[in-house]
């Protein structure tokens, strides 16, 4: 029996670089570096709450899902709509919606879920580094 | 594994040891003794989320799950490339 590994029926698939962390730099120079001068705080995950009248807008978009395996981001807030009140923004991911796990749903059960709540508990995190990624995979 | 990003865990770091957050909101941690970085957390040996798909059956620690582009999933060891 030939035990040879059909290599020829394999896709080729290419792996994204290796990514080292932020090089060591003097604590003098972190400052100015916009790599070490962030604070955690705006990274962690918070609540966001929004009622919703029958037939109101969300007042954001959404854009991933399962496919693009990197989750579930906002888009675009509305300026002065109550998300955007709520303190929402681009760049957030949403990890879950009225106890709904958003970390690996599709995006059109996202998008029924947002549209038929009428109270929205959505817990939110900013999370720029996957939602520009993200970007880059929709573009490809 | 990696872990779910949470202040309390963040900072119990052992003496010497410091945190920083990159522009994108990745975590890493700095060991200012040996002037040194890296991505896994000193004590737990765990990289913070980052958004890579997390197994329902945890990984070896410094280990995440990911997918290229083409859909093909490979998997990531923090302690080495």
């Amino acid at each position: 029996m030939d035990s040879r590994i059909p290599y020829d029926d394999y896709p080729v698939v290419f792996l994204p670089a290796y990514e080292n962390p932020p090089a060591w730099i003097p604590p003098h120079e972190r400052v100015y570096h916009p790599d070490y001068n962030n604070e955690l705080t705006q990274f962690l995950p918070r609540i966001i709450t929004l009622k919703k009248p029958p037939g109101a807008q969300l007042g954001f978009n959404i854009r991933g899902g399962k496919a693009s395996q990197l989750g579930i981001f906002i888009s675009k807030v509305i300026p002065d709509s109550d998300a955007h009140r709520a303190g929402l923004q681009e760049g957030d991911q949403v990890l879950a919606v009225n106890d709904v796990d958003f970390q690996d749903i599709e995006h059109s059960k996202a998008v029924e879920i947002l549209k038929t709540a009428r109270e929205i508990s959505m817990r939110v995190r900013f999370f720029p580094y996957n939602y520009h990624r993200q970007k880059e995979r929709t573009v490809h | 594994m990696a872990a779910d990003l949470n202040l309390e865990w963040v900072c119990s770091l052992p003496r010497s040891w410091t945190y920083g957050i990159t522009r994108g909101g990745r975590v890493f941690f700095i060991n200012e003794e040996a002037k040194s970085t890296t991505w896994l957390h000193p004590v737990t040996g765990e990289a913070v989320v980052t958004g890579h798909r997390r197994q329902s059956t945890d990984l070896p620690t410094g280990w995440e799950e990911a997918y290229t582009f083409e859909g093909a999933r490979y998997y990531i060891n923090a302690v080495k490339k």
